[in-house]
């Protein structure tokens, strides 16, 4: 089997998942309890929440939020920060639904942030749109799609200077442990998902930069600050503490790795004679995403040919693979919409090998070669 | 909810010496269909006559009423309200149900109709006729009658046991018991056509087994998703019936690259029906049924259905044959399948369509490709691999 579907999920790392037993059968009391085995489980989340913080580059002082997932996280800073009507929120219709679709649901002004041609904010138009209204800005850190890298950071110091009133809220789950973050201070909140990045699912993680407030979506006990009531989930925290740690470790290197792999992919497609074009380049995505576009079949018979050779790709984001045709992300990345159901995406970890590519490669361009034969 | 239920069935005045068996068909698929509403509840059905009367101490409900107006064979059903056989009983009860429909309306109208089933009650119809309608004229300010287009008809029945009042009569399926006029293989795809015609056979008695020609990899799981839909639906026309999914993208594939461009769509059909009847072998099943109309598409002209017709060995039903687009859709919104045919899906036939397909197909072509290109292995090994779906009357699908 070659799994080329890491952003949409990817496996559980073999010591997180080593974590989660031990942590199952150790800590299986209440974390809020007050008998020594909560306070013990207890002890351990706190400081899976220091080391977090830190691996984040943020201070000791902020805050970080376990919950079930990146989209529970993403509505509660959305929807959670309660604008008003004429609050302006800026966000990209690029995104992933769990960022689009909570600002979608806002009663405020919602204004959309262009994309240029590559798939890079238009950062002077987003600049140049904001105003005393501006209360809120919506970014990702990697695009899930596109893989565009956008500099949140440099972006969010420089809004911060015209405006340093307006929250920006960066959904960070295709970015954290693959390409560098540091939360020094001008990003307020930052989604972490543990399923992308090898934990379980159903664990997820929200950073809030000191003094950041939002209005807990979830009513109960006033677990985590009172923000997110539910019992604390231990062994997940535990889990998800660790695969980040194991991915840390090798983050830079397998930067360099993937990008050469990445690049390989790119000549490979391109020499093989075959339509294909590549939107997004290299310098401006992280290396673990690759999509491109083959015109002339439709994206989802491919993925299907692939998958009766054991090789799983994407034909759009797995959330949304059911809307057929036009795609309102890849309309906001600017990509006609004649060609919106020709868009496949493969994507990395650190276990996808050269070995793994070249069969890909091969298996993609027999496929084609096969299918064009007929249709 | 009603507590009774008289049901009319069509057709059976047409019927001779089977007459009984036609009834008890129906009877049979009624009890199943009541049954399965019930849950635990005992329900009972007795013969009045040419008509079924359906009993529930708990009262049936509005979906248990609306599965039963599916079920072919029956014209009418009456929900009806029972009163003892005493002619003082009927007023009260009469007043009791108008009151419910009238609310608040300022001005309606109404016609009474009497029927004695019982010729030995005492008061004939149109005495009691009049006198209700005088009655109720003088009860409700609002009334007024019509005779010809009433807002209201109430409808007395005198029945040998008991009298029943209804005033809404609910125009169901009518035609044949299913089961009463043999198996057929229907061929279903994700369009209007081939549910509608799959209705028009359910309704002259047929009972059906259901094959989609899968072309996966070529479509996905939405287009089986989409003719899941289709078959729950049109299982409620049905008493019980089996879905067949058979794979077929690598016939397909493999018809499409040894085959003349412009036959392949034929040739897809051609295999199809093949296919088809190989199942009808398997189910003892004895036509082929298919959503064809005469020159809807390249594959429908005169001479094609005549080459595809070469190849089955049974006959082939097409009851749409000369029905327009519009008509199809029309029925297609009355029985319910509309709302899903009309989601968009890949087609395989579309995806492999060729620029020019051929109108009048060579038979002797087709003759010598068939020859060429034995496939029944294959189509077998497609039938042995195929997912079977069982659906029962209340269209609920069950992967067996």
């Amino acid at each position: 089997m070659i799994y080329l579907d890491h952003a949409a999920s990817t496996p559980v790392k073999e010591q997180a998942r080593e974590v989660l037993l031990e942590s199952l059968v150790e800590d299986f009391a209440n974390p809020s309890s007050a008998h020594k085995l909560g306070k013990m489980a207890m002890k351990k989340v706190e400081k899976a929440r220091v080391k977090l913080l830190k691996m984040l580059g943020a201070s000791k002082k902020d805050q970080l939020l376990f919950l079930s997932s990146a989209t529970e996280a993403n509505n509660l800073v959305i929807r959670g920060l309660e604008l008003a009507a004429e609050d302006r929120v800026h966000y990209s219709l690029g995104d992933h639904p769990s960022t689009v679709n909570p600002v979608a649901s806002l009663n405020s002004r919602l204004v959309a942030i262009e994309l240029l041609s590559d798939g890079d904010i238009d950062e002077e138009k987003l600049l140049a749109s904001l105003d005393e209204n501006s209360k809120l800005i919506v970014l990702s850190h990697v695009n899930n799609q596109s893989g565009n890298i956008y500099q949140v950071e440099t972006l969010a110091k420089k809004i911060k200077v015209l405006f340093p009133k307006i929250h920006i809220h960066v959904d960070g789950v295709q970015g954290f442990t693959k390409v560098a973050i540091s939360l020094d201070g001008s990003i307020d909140t930052y989604t972490i998902s543990g399923h992308k990045l090898g934990a379980p699912k159903g664990i997820g993680a929200l950073y809030l930069k000191q003094g950041v407030l939002v209005e807990p979506q979830l009513l109960g006990g006033g677990h985590e600050f009172g923000l997110r009531s539910s019992t604390v989930n231990t062994p997940l925290i535990l889990s998800l503490l660790c695969a980040v740690e194991v991915a840390m470790t090798k983050r830079v290197e397998e930067l360099v790795r993937l990008k050469e792999l990445n690049s390989f992919v790119r000549s490979e497609l391109l020499e093989s004679g075959f339509d294909i074009s590549f939107p997004f380049p290299l310098e401006k995505t992280s290396p673990y995403i690759l999509s491109f576009i083959f015109k002339g079949v439709s994206s989802d018979i491919i993925l299907r040919h692939l998958e009766m050779k054991q090789i799983f790709v994407a034909s759009s984001s797995a959330c949304s693979s059911k809307a057929k045709g036009f795609n309102a992300g890849f309309a906001a990345m600017n990509i006609d919409d004649s060609l919106h159901k020709f868009v496949l995406r493969v994507s990395f970890n650190d276990s996808t090998t050269k070995n793994d590519l070249c069969e890909f490669i091969k298996e993609f361009k027999e496929t084609i070669t096969d299918i064009k034969r007929i249709l | 909810m009603y507590k009774n239920l008289i049901i009319n069935i069509d057709e059976l005045w047409l019927k001779g010496k089977n007459r009984k068996y036609y009834f008890k068909t129906l009877k049979d698929h009624v009890k199943i269909v009541l049954k399965a509403h019930a849950k635990d509840e005992y329900i009972k059905l007795r013969n009045e006559q040419q008509r079924l009367v359906a009993e529930s101490e708990v009262g049936f409900t509005k979906e248990a009423i609306a599965s039963l107006v599916k079920v072919p064979g029956i014209s009418t059903v009456q929900p009806a309200i029972s009163v003892e056989k005493d002619k003082e009983a009927i007023l009260p009860a009469i007043i009791k149900k108008l009151t419910e429909e009238i609310g608040d309306k300022k001005h309606v109208t109404f016609k009474v109709k009497c029927k004695r089933i019982d010729k030995s009650f005492p008061h004939n119809s149109m005495d009691m006729c009049r006198e209700y309608g005088h009655l109720l004229l003088k009860e409700f300010d609002q009334l007024k009658v019509d005779v010809r287009k009433p807002d209201i008809m109430i409808d007395i029945k005198v029945m040998p046991e008991n009298i029943f009042i209804s005033t809404e009569k609910l125009t169901a399926t009518g035609g044949l018991p299913v089961r009463t006029s043999g198996r057929v293989v229907t061929m279903i795809s994700g369009g209007f056509d081939s549910p509608v015609a799959s209705f028009m056979m359910s309704k002259r008695g047929c009972s059906q087994d259901f094959i989609f020609f899968y072309a996966y990899p070529y479509v996905g799981d939405e287009v089986k998703d989409k003719i899941l839909k289709i078959c729950s639906i049109l299982g409620e026309y049905q008493r019980g019936c089996r879905l067949y999914v058979v794979p077929f993208g690598e016939v397909q594939n493999k018809i499409a690259k040894t085959c003349h461009e412009e036959y392949r769509t034929i040739l897809f059909r051609k295999f199809m029906v093949e296919t088809a009847n190989l199942l009808a072998d398997r189910v003892k099943a004895d036509a082929i049924l298919t959503g064809d109309a005469l020159g809807q598409v390249s594959s429908q002209t005169m001479r094609n259905l005549q080459v595809v017709d070469n190849f089955s060995k049974r006959i082939m039903l097409r009851p749409l044959v000369g029905f327009n687009k519009l008509e199809i859709i029309r029925l297609s919104e009355k029985i319910g399948t509309h709302d899903v045919s009309v989601i968009p899906h890949d087609d395989a036939c579309a995806l492999f369509s060729p620029k020019h397909p051929v109108i009048k197909a060579d038979p002797k072509y087709m003759d010598e490709y068939s020859i060429e290109n034995n496939l029944t292995d294959m189509l077998n090994q497609a039938l042995d691999d195929s997912e079977v779906y069982s659906i029962d009357v209340l269209g609920e699908v069950e992967e067996r």
